[in-house]
């Protein structure tokens, strides 16, 4: 499954690994609830605009987190003088070490990813 | 998984609505901030929002479908795709609802006849007894002392009670009405564990009150239906067999008496005997020499049956030893006598002549259901050919193959089902139809009590699950198999799915020729058994039964009436002649006796014959031959030298070579001339050995109940009806039971053997059917899988013949295939039959070449019909299609 893409240029466009959004999902919910646009404006400012995150992927991904217990939902109103209601994604005690787990996973990856990519920079270690 | 969740997902539906909505809405919040009117924020935010309804579509599949959303879109398809042909659908249906209303049937009779047990608590307590002598059955029945013995000395049951069937006459005011009724000890109901849903049951008061205040217990249904539950039925005097009872109780409901085929209306104090039987009872009901009680007992909590066995068997042996004749005492005490204690949760045994056809008959439904099984995969294997394209279209457009069984499958369970609720219907009138045609026949009102309870409709909803994955299986696995670009690319031979199809053609005739053969076999028995030479001529005559102790009377009276009610008949324009027998022939009855041949080395004990005391004119009233002497005449009464008539086969074993007239033998204290000589005649059953026989005349032996024989020149109706007629005369309130033509009796000893001659008969026919259908739809597969190929080699020239050749060859291999598979399995499955077959072999070759026969001409008659067209196909026609 698809889930997000780069768009600074259209040409090169990089499917994230499965699970990544997951990931970044988990990770933007560890500062405090948040709800779906939030939860995507957080990821395109913090990567400068680099993920553009499609919300064809986006809602199908909270809503698998939900079902797999590592999100909790609430509706709260939020906006200008509260006058507008929105679901509010928090991470869960099953979330947070969900994202440890695949944080560490991911960790390990990029260096051995780093190590075939670039071998020279790892000999001096 | 979760089962359930119709409302959850309404309300997730609205909710992921509201969630977008507010999504969307704060997008435009934010261009609305950078400075885009209300409206082009609105157009901004969609567009990045991208396509809305995929983004939902993916949404609720993150929430996954529910087992029970799945199974009803499912549901759906398979009933629009059923929909979509409806000839395979009703082919299918039929074949599995006549496959599982069959064994429903069956299976109904199976349980009622030997599953089911008594409807008392904890059934599998009960023990049956049996005495042995010297490690042989001796005598089923036990006399009163030694039950009573039995129930106060053994430490091994709770209890044990005697009961002893017979017919009640319920005289009410006009009509008489016979009642199954069940002599009883005081032990019954306690032993039993049956409550009472009115008043009390008997006890042992009511045993030793005995002749003081007749009393009685009524089932519930005589009570409902007789009495119409009037609830004033306590204390109420009811007249049976003319002598005052009064009313203490209603069993509970469902209670039926101490034996699983019976169904018993009333029980009454053992120590009533001399009420409804002639003869000395009133003192001989408890004496130890005269054993007639059938005896059960339950198991105490903890004990086994071999504890238990182990436990009675010394005392037992006690109680014999008490009970003996001083005189006697050393020879009790010689014999090895034990009471023998075998399962009893279906009360008191009675081997019905339908236990063993019905077994049989289960095995041959379920050929039938297998066969039918077959013949739906096959179907549907044929089908599956002409769906390939479908499964290729939706494989490739994603379909798991597990999601395509599942879906295979779901369709094969709504066939099933459908099949299923068919069948159940099926079932409903073929056990209303069978019992119709052996109660019928089982006059008495005392029929086979056969349900659809909950046990067998039990029983028919496994087996259609069982069916749906019999047939569905293998077609689903193959269906689903995910050869997806060759079917896409125009399609090929299904070759696997035609190998599957092919075994299946070979495995239906196979087990088709063990039921025709089994079939054959019992047809030629039911053939030979009605043309088996009786010694007698019954067409013409009716038979009934009097018994006048029933209405009260004495010996004496008895004779009395006798005598009037055959002078009567013997009045009667129309009736050749009349007469008495205590036992009617073939009705399964028989009576023997010890006798001494003067001149003979064997002693009275050793000499056993069967005989008979008839009446004068017996044999003119059967046309049975008399060779020699004369036949018994009115001077031939109490006080008269007493006479025998006897048959050849008598004389060629005792007196061979002699002539038997004047010749005198002992019986029964006192020497017997013979006066005449007749012609053997079967005398117990039809399936036996004609033996030799003694007959008796009427008169000089002490009986009340008759067989009434009356040879008439009328019609059957109108001779039952002038028959009934002249007996109400003489005394409009004696019950007669059993009218029924001669033939009918002999019909109905041989009622299990037709029964299952006729069922076996028509499933061949079903079968047959089925093996005829699964060919013609093969071959007329491949002829329409190869019509190109036809066309081509009619183009170069090739003969119809050739052609026909081709596919005549394929089903040719098939039908010999199933044929040589079939003849092993049929005459290995005959040799269950042999105890039913009668003057035919369980491998005899005549029925053999006839079932072959039958499968080769069904085989080719199913060939031929597709294999014509074929050769009709116009080559030009034929390559210009697809």
């Amino acid at each position: 499954m698809s889930t997000s893409t780069m768009t600074k240029d259209s040409s090169d466009r990089i499917e994230l690994l499965q699970g990544t959004l997951d990931m970044l999902i988990l990770r933007t919910l560890l500062f405090g609830p948040a709800h779906g646009h939030q939860i995507a404006k957080h990821i395109q400012r913090t990567t400068e605009e680099m993920l553009q995150v499609e919300h064809g992927s986006l809602y199908p991904a909270l809503h698998r987190l939900e079902r797999k217990g590592w999100i909790a939902a609430k509706w709260e109103p939020a906006g200008k003088d509260l006058k507008r209601e929105f679901k509010f994604y928090r991470l869960t005690a099953a979330g947070k070490k969900q994202l440890l787990a695949e944080e560490s996973n991911w960790k390990k990856m990029t260096s051995a990813i780093a190590r075939v990519m670039w071998p020279a920079t790892e000999e001096e270690g | 998984m979760r089962l359930f969740g119709f409302r959850q997902r309404k309300q997730r539906e609205q909710d992921l609505e509201r969630e977008l909505r507010a999504h969307l809405e704060a997008e435009a919040d934010e261009q609305k901030q950078n400075g885009l009117s209300a409206e082009e924020a609105h157009y901004a935010a969609r567009r990045a929002f991208g396509n809305q309804s995929l983004t939902k579509e993916n949404v609720r599949a993150a929430w996954g479908w529910t087992v029970l959303e799945t199974l009803g879109q499912d549901l759906r398809y398979a009933f629009r795709s059923l929909r979509g042909s409806p000839a395979f659908a009703l082919v299918a249906i039929a074949s599995l609802g006549l496959g599982i209303g069959a064994n429903t049937a069956i299976f109904s009779f199976v349980n009622a006849l030997l599953l089911q047990k008594l409807p008392v608590p904890e059934p599998t307590r009960l023990v049956e007894l049996t005495e042995y002598r010297d490690g042989k059955l001796f005598n089923s029945p036990f006399s009163f002392p030694v039950i009573d013995q039995l129930d106060r000395r053994n430490t091994a049951f709770t209890g044990v009670f005697g009961r002893y069937p017979l017919r009640v006459n319920l005289t009410p005011d006009s009509a008489a009405e016979l009642l199954n009724g069940e002599l009883v000890t005081g032990t019954y109901f306690a032993t039993l564990q049956v409550k009472p849903a009115l008043g009390r049951l008997l006890n042992d008061d009511d045993v030793k009150a005995g002749t003081g205040n007749p009393v009685c217990v009524i089932s519930y249904p005589l009570w409902q239906g007789h009495f119409g539950g009037d609830m004033h039925i306590l204390g109420r005097k009811l007249m049976l067999s003319a002598h005052p009872y009064s009313v203490v109780g209603v069993t509970q409901k469902g209670f039926f008496g101490a034996q699983l085929q019976s169904r018993v209306d009333l029980q009454i104090p053992i120590s009533r005997a001399a009420d409804f039987m002639q003869g000395p009872f009133a003192t001989m009901w408890k004496s130890p020499g005269f054993v007639w009680i059938e005896a059960m007992a339950r198991l105490k909590p903890g004990l086994t049956m071999a504890q238990a066995q182990a436990m009675v068997d010394p005392v037992a042996r006690a109680i014999q030893l008490d009970l003996a004749d001083p005189k006697d005492r050393a020879n009790v005490a010689g014999r090895r006598t034990a009471f023998h204690l075998s399962e009893g949760s279906q009360g008191v045994k009675n081997d019905s002549p339908y236990s063993k056809p019905v077994t049989i008959l289960m095995g041959v439904v379920g050929l039938v259901l297998l066969i039918a099984c077959a013949n739906v995969a096959n179907l549907l294997l044929a089908r599956a050919g002409a769906r390939s394209k479908e499964f290729a279209v939706r494989l490739s457009l994603g379909a798991s193959r597990l999601r395509l069984m599942r879906q295979l499958m779901v369709e094969s369970l709504v066939l099933a089902g459908a099949g299923g609720l068919l069948g159940v219907a099926l079932a409903f009138w073929i056990v209303r139809t069978l019992l119709l045609y052996l109660n019928g026949a089982n006059s008495g009102g005392n029929g086979l009590p056969v349900e659809l309870d909950p046990m067998v409709i039990g029983f028919s909803i496994l087996l259609t699950l069982l069916t749906a994955v019999l047939f569905g299986f293998a077609p689903a696995w193959q269906s689903a198999k995910p050869d997806v670009s060759s079917e896409l690319k125009g399609g090929n031979e299904q070759v696997s799915g035609v190998k599957t199809r092919r075994f299946l053609i070979v495995l239906e005739i196979a087990l088709s020729m063990v039921i025709l053969f089994a079939a054959g076999l019992m047809t030629r028995t039911l053939g030979q058994l009605r043309t088996i030479d009786l010694g007698f001529d019954p067409s013409g005559v009716t038979t009934l039964h009097i018994d006048p102790a029933m209405s009260g009377y004495s010996q004496q009276q008895s004779d009395r009436v006798f005598d009037a009610v055959l002078s009567r008949l013997r009045a009667q324009p129309g009736i050749v002649a009349a007469s008495l027998a205590v036992v009617a022939p073939l009705e399964g009855s028989m009576m023997s006796m010890s006798f001494e041949v003067p001149g003979r080395a064997e002693k009275n004990s050793d000499l056993q014959t069967n005989f008979n005391m008839v009446s004068p004119s017996y044999f003119k009233t059967l046309h049975q031959p008399i060779l020699a002497g004369r036949d018994f005449n009115d001077l031939d009464a109490k006080k008269a030298p007493r006479v025998a008539i006897v048959n050849d086969l008598f004389v060629d074993q005792y007196m061979p070579g002699e002539n038997p007239l004047g010749r005198l033998f002992h019986m029964g204290g006192g020497d017997v001339e013979i006066v005449g000589l007749v012609g053997s005649s079967h005398y117990q059953m039809l399936r036996e050995k004609v033996c030799p026989l003694i007959y008796l005349p009427v008169k000089q032996t002490q009986s009340s109940g008759f067989s009434v024989l009356v040879r008439t020149r009328l019609a059957p109706a109108q001779a039952v009806a002038e028959i009934k007629q002249a007996v109400r005369a003489v005394d409009p309130k004696l019950p007669i039971y059993g009218v029924r033509e001669f033939q009918d009796v002999i019909d109905e000893g041989i009622g299990s053997e037709r029964m299952l001659t006729f069922l076996a008969a028509l499933f061949s026919a079903l079968v047959t059917l089925l093996c005829g259908m699964g060919v013609y739809g093969l071959i007329a597969y491949a002829i329409s899988r190869r019509t190109r190929e036809i066309g081509v080699r009619f183009a170069i020239g090739a003969q119809k013949a050739d052609v026909a050749k081709l596919f005549l060859r394929e089903s040719g291999a098939l039908i010999a295939a199933g044929v040589l598979v079939g003849i092993p399995l049929a005459l290995a499955s005959a040799r269950i039959l042999k105890s039913l077959l009668y003057g035919v072999e369980p491998s005899d070759t005549f029925t053999m070449l006839s079932a072959i026969a039958i499968f080769l001409a069904a085989g080719a008659l199913a060939s031929l019909l597709p294999v014509r067209k074929a050769t009709r196909i116009e080559p030009l026609r034929a390559l210009r299609y697809e």
